[in-house]
């Protein structure tokens, strides 16, 4: 300011201004070059971010595929190698040799094939019963939860608890059935590698969003964790459970407690839509 | 000398409606645009000076350099809100608000005290140097979030246009009371160009600025944890 007040006569100041002017333009015109580029290279991150989504997808996919599979080869397992022998058994007892002898003998057969029998109606029914828990299909997912819950807290090792606090309006029974295998793998793994004392469970409802979480105090995981392990070639539990929250369009987030203390898992989806068939 | 007049006349014609235009995309798409607090301070700042700009002329020779003082002062309040509003480090925004102090402070004393020139030059150099600063870390903050296009920010839009604005008439606010008045008029026209600009660029961001989404109400989960962990 001193030097232009000092040295500057009238013909200069136009020179100085027009220099000056100019150079700051050049200054903001390379600043907006400079983003323009820089943008580029964001748009080629987001590009390649988008191409890993791809990828993990595929990977989720897959992992549903193998899963099912899994089921379907344990549900074979159980028909042939549980249902089949007895089955098997029970015509033994009833073969045609049977009218040639004696009463008692008869009786005897009878019995031992009727017991067969129900035995392997138990079995279909428990088979059954792990496909579509009987309590969700006819209760719904408050009732579902409940009966599970009360059978972990059941079995002495660790203390179990759910409150549905506003469920008058239930979800579709199929998006009931997806979020009961969620809360079942959730459970799951807590029971496996958790090491927790208690499991409990909330569910509330906030304007058109359905909420439920779930809190432990064992070993758990984060956010990152989950995001982590849902990207790696471990974690099909985990895997399944994201690829079950895109169905039915919700989020679910992992983190630990304000208090440090426990772990917390929820589950946010959209309510349906009263009025929609 | 007919024609320079016109071109002039048309130039302050531009420049005085360029003031409506955020305020008119603000009528138009107030719904998508919100009432965010930078988009309010935009819309005040705009009719202010919509109206500053036409009573300009009227003012009385001897309060012109009080006015422009108060003019030089407006500008560099929105400009340091916009940015204090938009920097998110912490640090940043308390020397924000220390260098508007000083330099309010400085303004007020220069306002009482200048002699007679044609334009407030030293606050007007010490307010651009200081937006210029704002900018340049606003600008540097958004270019370290590699995720986000900054082209789809509406505050990216906003801080060019304050920053094409500050630079092109940065040179001419500076030499103004070194230039004869026949100059100061000449190159005053030419320097409503920056101010257009600006003026679009603020629409501009404007047009393109969300409605920031309030947080996430969640409900209460946790409401009997406390009488579990106990039982």
């Amino acid at each position: 300011m001193f030097f232009l007040q000092v040295t500057t006569t009238h013909s200069d100041v136009s020179l100085v201004l027009f220099l000056g002017t100019l150079g700051m333009l050049v200054l903001v015109i390379g600043l907006i070059l400079f983003i323009i580029f820089h943008q580029r290279r964001v748009i080629r991150y987001q590009q390649k971010l988008h191409d890993l989504e791809i990828e993990q997808q595929k990977m989720m996919l897959t992992a549903s595929i193998k899963l099912q599979e899994e089921e379907r080869q344990r549900l074979a397992a159980d028909l042939h190698d549980d249902a089949g022998p007895l089955l098997a058994t029970a015509r033994l007892y009833l073969n045609e040799n049977l009218v040639n002898q004696d009463k008692n003998t008869q009786l005897q057969a009878i019995y031992q094939a009727r017991q067969i029998i129900d035995d392997t109606i138990q079995l279909i029914r428990n088979i059954s019963h792990s496909l579509m828990p009987p309590t969700l299909k006819n209760f719904g997912l408050e009732s579902a939860v409940n009966d599970l819950f009360q059978k972990i807290s059941g079995s002495g090792t660790i203390n179990a608890s759910s409150r549905f606090h506003d469920y008058s309006d239930r979800l579709k029974p199929e998006k009931e059935l997806v979020v009961f295998r969620i809360i079942q793998e959730l459970i799951n793994n807590i029971l496996k590698h958790s090491n927790s004392s208690f499991i409990h469970l909330t569910e509330n409802v906030h304007g058109d969003k359905f909420y439920l979480r779930i809190h432990h105090d064992g070993r758990g995981i984060v956010q990152s964790d989950f995001e982590k392990l849902t990207k790696s070639n471990i974690g099909l539990g985990l895997k399944n459970i994201s690829s079950r929250m895109r169905v039915v369009h919700g989020s679910i987030n992992f983190e630990k407690d304000v208090s440090q203390t426990y772990y917390k898992i929820t589950l946010e989806l959209p309510k349906d839509d009263p009025y929609e068939s | 000398m007919a024609k320079a007049k016109f071109i002039e006349n048309l130039f302050d014609y531009i420049l005085k409606f360029s003031y409506l235009l955020p305020l008119i995309a603000f009528l138009i798409f107030h719904k998508k645009i919100g009432y965010d607090k930078r988009v309010v301070i935009i819309l005040v700042y705009s009719a202010v000076i919509f109206l500053a700009l036409y009573i300009f002329p009227i003012i009385p020779r001897q309060y012109k350099l009080l006015y422009q003082g108060t003019f030089t002062l407006i500008e560099y309040i929105t400009f340091a809100t916009i940015f204090l509003y938009s920097i998110e480090r912490k640090g940043f925004k308390k020397i924000i608000i220390v260098l508007s102090l000083c330099f309010t402070v400085f303004q007020v004393i220069f306002i009482f005290n200048s002699n007679k020139s044609h334009l407030d030059s030293v606050p007007v150099a010490i307010e651009a140097i200081l937006i210029f600063l704002y900018c340049f870390y606003f600008l540097y903050q958004e270019f370290k979030k590699e995720n986000q296009l900054l082209l789809r920010n509406s505050m990216f839009w906003i801080s060019i246009g304050i920053f094409f604005y500050l630079a092109g008439s940065f040179f001419f606010f500076v030499l103004a009371n070194h230039m004869t008045s026949a100059e100061l008029e000449q190159y005053w026209s030419y320097s409503y160009l920056f101010d257009v600009i600006k003026n679009i660029l603020l629409t501009v961001g404007l047009l393109i600025y969300k409605q920031k989404e309030g947080l996430k109400a969640m409900p209460y989960l946790d409401m009997d944890l406390e009488r579990t962990i106990n039982q």
